[in-house]
């Protein structure tokens, strides 16, 4: 019990000492966040998570669709296979991922082959003089690309947005659907108006717990973005490792908290206005 | 039954805020005897298994053991053992180290707990499971764990809470029988904690009926059936019919009662209540009551009989050894009637709708109290 | 003769659809050929970063990796940091647990919320406001320290973020406990440290070990918050390789994540091992 107090002190303390050091009472750095070049930033650390995020989601949800009705043995197999990356360390993932990506990296030069391959082919078939693959193959940027990064992003977080997704999927009653199908609807039907809408508890779920942490990634756009497409953690870490302006890295980070808070009050909001709803029922 | 009680309860209460879960409740239990607490749910049987058990402190009142104060005791400073409704057997420890739970924390020397254990497996019939776990049991295995675990530290008293309820009805019938076995051979006193009737009739030697926190009778199981103290107890122990009465009056031996139903009935003195005063004898604090046994049905009007009435036949549902019939009277109310399986044959061949005549004796009624406000032998 | 049919699909197997197989399938690929290049390339005998080209197999990259004794300190400090912070979590833990799951206390929901603060937020928010707090209290890494003295920074930001995983694994299982088998136990005689041994830990067992998997496995994992908290000399191995990643990319950091790898796998292996274990025991 003494200890949970240090603790609730310690926490009660980070929160002081932030306020702490911006206690002149300035607007300065909340000003500076407003402008433009930083807003850019912001903008690209929006859209970037946003992006990443409903990537993760779009692919989360068939895989997390197979797992929950494949037979009880299997289940526990798949999920492990899911989880396992999971485990592993964010930076090592990361790291392998630019392994990969890089312009003489393994993509590029499995995409090489593929090009080379499916020319010989089109020559074969006497198709080769009319270029219609372009006359070089050029090797597709990864890295310093946004598109770079949300990959790296969506990289992560998949294993994070499956689990929740999986657990809504695992407690739904098979009877809701073969209701559906028995009131005639078909499949599609049946999956986008039945399974979709009693799979929402888990995908915004998984879109909370997906979503928060890529705002705040830092190690992607470091490693991916090459210094290119930076987002507001890295800015962040430069002011604490670089530009030594730490009230404005704790007013960028305090910025990040809110957005968190507000974002998580959202949900615990429409929690609550559901649980009213089904109450209602 | 022996005038030293084993348990003594005077004028608990127990309150949780504004509620009542106990209110003024004073009973004795006497040792050897099977005691059955009983009631619908919320009535405050469990809390006075809890207060006897210590995990519960009275608000006011006293619980004497052996004529000694059992209040201030801590649970495990207390002779007294509970199974729990869920059985609570430790899933971690195997049958054995279960039973021997309660003994090590006695600090019995070793080999004493070994054929103490040994003792206890066996009257429970579970000798060859002692290595087992727990989740190798069945949920009649692990309930006689549970009992074990409780006969080998030899209580005073023993609670049991629910005890059946979890088991299926074939298994529930046979633990019934065995439980009363059970207790006959270790002679310790049980007091049952059940919302089951039927249960407590075949288990207990004696019933305390509650509800809503206040004691209502307690009695014999055929005393509660017979001279059920009010209208409560009496729909409680089993099905009966009631009535609302105009009035009753005395007349002589008998009471004569006025009910727009029945008409006029002369009941005999020992059909009314004896919680029945005169202060009942308004048309709102009583009621005249017959149990489906004694209600017989016929096609023609009967010659003789106190209450006839005339309704027309409902449903019938065999029961196997009988049969009961549903009479509806005239929009007003239905009865039912117990009947043997070759009457409820010919009133089926007269068909549905059919008018049939429901008559009793006056001598098979009861002349109840609604509420008889705490009173009780 | 009576009509056979193809024994068909029920409508919602959706596990026996190719086309959601497929991307099952491609999202398995997606997670795992990055990693299992990264591994299989650690054994390239290559010098160059970008190691394209398989040139023959060789553990020499181990070699040097084992011999690297700024990597070797590195991934000492990291291992004596995950288990400071898994005791100290799981400690820590199973207290908060108990005390959120048994008492009722004014402000509990606020208690509940603070405890739970660091699962939510952003890592490089706790990384700043951890940084922030130590400077304010004049705590940094101090060299003069002996070791491991000089961790003691990264150890206490550790637990922060580790002890409340650890403590929401043991509060769900707390929260399968029957309270009756707690009283079952006070009927028979024990007193509430005899409960809390006997009954209580046993149960707690699975989250426990959970919790320190968790708290373990976080902790191993941390970059962000240690790179935050950590003085110069401080080193761990993530932050270490990140170092090394940001001047090139080397066999040698394949090498050496590769054995972060394989240890954070020996770790799920044996925890999975002892899960089932209890859960055939529950």
């Amino acid at each position: 019990m003494v200890p949970l107090g240090i603790i609730f002190m310690y926490s009660f303390g980070e929160n002081v000492s932030l306020v702490e050091v911006k206690t002149t009472w300035t607007f300065d750095n909340y000003k500076r966040i407003f402008e433009p070049e930083l807003m850019t930033l912001l903008w690209r650390t929006l859209w970037i998570s946003i992006l990443a995020t409903a990537i993760c989601i779009v692919v989360a949800f068939p895989v997390a669709l197979v797992i929950a009705t494949a037979s009880p043995s299997s289940k526990a197999w798949l999920l492990l296979l899911i989880m396992l990356p999971f485990w592993t360390n964010l930076l090592i993932r990361t790291y392998s991922l630019l392994n990969i990506l890089g312009t003489r990296g393994r993509l590029n030069e499995l995409l090489g082959w593929i090009w080379l391959r499916t020319n010989d082919f089109l020559t074969f078939v006497g198709a080769g003089d009319l270029g219609l693959l372009g006359a070089k193959f050029v090797p597709i940027k990864f890295l310093g690309t946004p598109g770079g990064v949300v990959l790296g992003i969506v990289y992560v977080s998949l294993p994070f947005a499956i689990l929740p997704i999986y657990s809504a999927l695992e407690r739904m009653d098979t009877s809701y659907l073969e209701a559906s199908m028995d009131l005639g609807a078909g499949q599609l039907q049946t999956f986008f108006r039945i399974l979709v809408p009693l799979a929402m508890p888990g995908i915004l779920t998984a879109f909370i717990i997906t979503f928060i942490p890529a705002l705040g990634q830092f190690l992607t756009p470091e490693l991916l973005g090459r210094g290119q497409v930076d987002m507001i953690a890295n800015v962040i870490q430069r002011q604490f490792k670089g530009a030594n302006d730490w009230p404005f890295g704790s007013a960028l980070s305090l910025m990040l908290l809110y957005v968190t808070f507000i974002l998580l009050a959202l949900r615990a909001f429409g929690d609550a206005a559901r649980s009213k709803r089904e109450a209602n029922l | 039954m022996s005038d030293n009680p084993i348990v003594s309860i005077r004028n608990l209460s127990k309150h949780f805020g504004r509620f009542k879960a106990l209110d003024d409740v004073s009973l004795d239990i006497h040792a050897g005897e099977i005691f059955a607490l009983l009631g619908p749910s919320g009535c405050g049987k469990s809390t006075l298994l809890r207060i006897l058990s210590g995990f519960e402190t009275p608000t006011s009142g006293d619980v004497l053991l052996d004529n000694k104060d059992l209040v201030p005791l801590k649970p495990n400073k207390r002779p007294i053992n509970m199974v729990f409704q869920s059985y609570a057997v430790f899933p971690h420890m195997s049958v054995e180290d279960n039973v021997a739970y309660g003994l090590k924390m006695e600090g019995v020397a070793k080999a004493e707990i070994k054929t103490r254990v040994e003792e206890a497996l066996e009257q429970v019939h579970l000798a060859q499971f002692g290595k087992r776990k727990p989740h190798q049991l069945s949920g009649g295995q692990r309930q006689r764990v549970a009992l074990a675990r409780v006969l080998v530290k030899k209580p005073r008293l023993l609670l049991l809470d629910e005890p059946l309820s979890a088991l299926d009805a074939k298994l529930r019938d046979a633990m019934r029988l065995e439980l009363v076995k059970l207790q006959e051979a270790v002679g310790i006193t049980f007091v049952i904690v059940t919302h089951d009737q039927a249960e407590a009739m075949a288990i207990a030697d004696r019933i305390a009926v509650l509800n809503e926190g206040r004691l209502r009778q307690v009695a014999s199981p055929s005393q509660l059936y017979q001279k059920p103290v009010d209208a409560f107890v009496a729909d409680f122990v089993g099905t009966i019919h009631c009535f609302d009465i105009d009035s009753a009056a005395q007349e002589g031996d008998a009471m004569r009662v006025n009910s727009a139903l029945l008409g006029t009935v002369k009941l005999p003195s020992d059909a009314v209540a004896h919680s029945f005063d005169s202060a009942h004898s308004s048309s709102a604090e009583s009621v005249v009551a017959i149990r489906p046994e004694h209600i017989h049905v016929a096609a023609q009007q009967p010659l003789t009989a106190d209450v006839a009435l005339l309704g027309s036949l409902g449903d019938i549902a065999f029961q196997g050894q009988h049969s009961i019939v549903e009479i509806m009277l005239d929009g007003r109310a239905s009865l039912t009637a117990v009947t043997t399986n070759s009457d409820a044959q010919a009133l089926h061949a007269a068909g549905t709708g059919s008018p049939v005549w429901a008559h009793w004796s006056g001598s098979d009624m009861l002349l109840l109290p609604k509420d008889a406000k705490g009173a009780f032998s | 003769m009576p009509k056979h049919y193809r024994n068909k699909k029920k409508p919602f197997e959706y596990s026996k659809k190719w086309s959601l197989r497929s991307v099952f399938l491609l999202a398995t690929l997606f997670l795992y050929v990055p990693i299992i290049v990264l591994i299989v390339f650690s054994f390239n005998n290559s010098r160059r970063g970008g190691n394209v080209i398989w040139k023959g197999f060789t553990t020499k990259y181990y070699d040097k990796a084992f011999n690297n004794e700024d990597l070797m300190l590195a991934f000492g400090n990291t291992l004596t940091i995950a288990i400071v912070a898994t005791i100290a979590s799981v400690i820590l833990g199973t207290c908060t647990a108990i005390l959120l799951w048994r008492f009722r206390f004014p402000f509990k929901p606020l208690v509940e919320g603070l405890v739970s603060l660091p699962i939510v937020i952003p890592e490089i928010c706790m990384g700043v406001s951890l940084a922030l707090f130590f400077s304010a209290m004049g705590w940094l890494g101090n060299t003069s320290d002996i070791w491991p003295f000089n961790l003691s920074n990264i150890m206490i930001a550790h637990i922060t973020f580790c002890f409340p995983f650890a403590a929401m694994v043991i509060r769900t299982r707390l929260q399968s406990f029957n309270r009756e088998m707690e009283e079952a136990a006070r009927d028979l005689g024990a007193t509430e440290f005899q409960v809390f041994k006997d009954i209580l830990l046993p149960h707690l067992k699975p989250g426990l070990v959970a919790g320190a998997l968790l708290s373990f496995t976080l902790s191993l994992d941390d970059f962000i918050v240690t790179f935050f908290t950590s003085g110069p000399n401080t080193v761990t191995l993530p932050v270490k390789i990140y170092s090394m990643v940001r001047f090139s990319v080397t066999p040698e950091i394949n090498a050496a994540s590769t054995i972060l790898i394989l240890l954070t796998l020996v770790l799920t292996f044996f925890a999975l091992r002892i899960q089932t274990k209890d859960d055939s025991i529950l």
